[in-house]
């Protein structure tokens, strides 16, 4: 597309005059906004402001709560597989008196040995008995 | 670690900081021109108020992550786009109470802001005066251009946008923002011819 025929040198020197005294004039015009609008205008960029702050703090306290939380659960899991190995860790002295207990519990299943116990004159009788049966043992053993 | 977190927050504390002064810093250097060329696409003081508003707060919630040099055409991008919308509601409110039977002769209420046109009661040495009516006549002459050539205009002019920049923030190539230019800088000389001589 050829330019304009009236496009020349004074065309472009006229034109630079007319942007340049027109951008001044609007530089003017807003160096004159009342205080009204400046006031509103100030309102409404600390309105902006505060909006993105916030923003950018919730976006930093979800970066910043991430690794907490997984450092958290990482605890957690780490308890939770050490634990049965702590009860291990230190029971060689735990772990004759955890067999005494499940004897124990045998003994005090066990209900003849109870009725034993609980019955003392039959107690004796047995004791008596059994001396007898060593003493006649040992008697003829000596004879023969 | 609390000395470790607490270094953590004071640093996103610092970056927030400086953050937001830049954000400041950058609305502070465009809010009254960004006015302007708002209030003279919807020649209503209000409305183009809510637009820099809405223009300032869409900036902040999505694009101040991003670096400062991106700000302007960006923000001047969504003030155009704020601007459309409002134009388009008031075309549709505009046909809307014009099909209205019991309508007033309050239909250029928007058009013209009467308190916005009463001259001002300030007295006025002559040569402010001058200035003032051919200040008058170019608002008059922006606000008469067709929508694309005025934005291109103010934003060549008053913002200094480059024609890059431009471009981006109307939405729209290169090629065409130097035609809308240069038909607005005619358009404006035609108009103006008796004021600048």
């Amino acid at each position: 597309m050829s330019p304009p025929a009236h496009v020349g040198p004074t065309m472009n020197a006229d034109t630079l005059e007319f942007e340049k005294r027109t951008r001044e004039l609007l530089e003017d015009s807003v160096q004159r906004v009342d205080g009204r609008i400046r006031s509103r205008l100030n309102q409404a960029r600390h309105g902006a402001i505060e909006e993105a702050t916030r923003r950018r703090r919730s976006v930093w306290q979800r970066f910043t709560l991430m690794p907490a939380a997984g450092a958290v659960a990482a605890t957690l899991l780490v308890a939770f597989f050490l634990w049965p190995h702590s009860h291990s860790g230190d029971s060689l002295t735990t772990e004759s008196s955890g067999r005494a207990g499940v004897e124990d519990l045998d003994l005090l299943a066990d209900s003849d040995a109870l009725d034993l116990v609980s019955d003392e004159t039959d107690t004796g009788q047995f004791y008596e008995w059994a001396v007898d049966q060593a003493d006649s043992n040992e008697a003829s053993s000596t004879g023969a | 670690m609390p000395s470790a977190s607490h270094g953590d927050v004071e640093l996103s504390d610092s970056t927030t900081n400086s953050q937001s002064r830049a954000l400041n810093q950058f609305l502070v250097g465009v809010e009254l021109k960004a006015f302007k060329i708002a209030q003279a696409a919807l020649r209503h003081e209000d409305d183009a108020l809510d637009a820099v508003q809405d223009a300032m707060l869409q900036l902040a919630r999505a694009y101040s992550d991003r670096p400062a040099e991106e700000w302007k055409p960006l923000f001047y991008r969504i003030l155009e786009n704020r601007i459309r919308d409002m134009q388009r509601r008031r075309t549709v409110r505009g046909r809307v109470i014009s099909w209205l039977p019991f309508r007033g002769n309050d239909e250029d209420d928007e058009e013209q802001d009467p308190i916005a046109l009463a001259p001002s009661l300030d007295p006025q040495p002559p040569r402010r005066l001058e200035i003032s009516e051919t200040m008058e006549a170019l608002e008059k002459a922006i606000e008469a251009l067709p929508r694309r050539q005025q934005q291109v205009f103010m934003l060549r002019t008053l913002e200094g946008l480059d024609v890059a920049e431009t471009a981006t923030a109307m939405g729209c190539s290169e090629g065409s923002v130097k035609t809308h230019y240069f038909r607005a800088l005619q358009s404006l000389r035609a108009q103006l011819g008796d004021f600048w001589t």
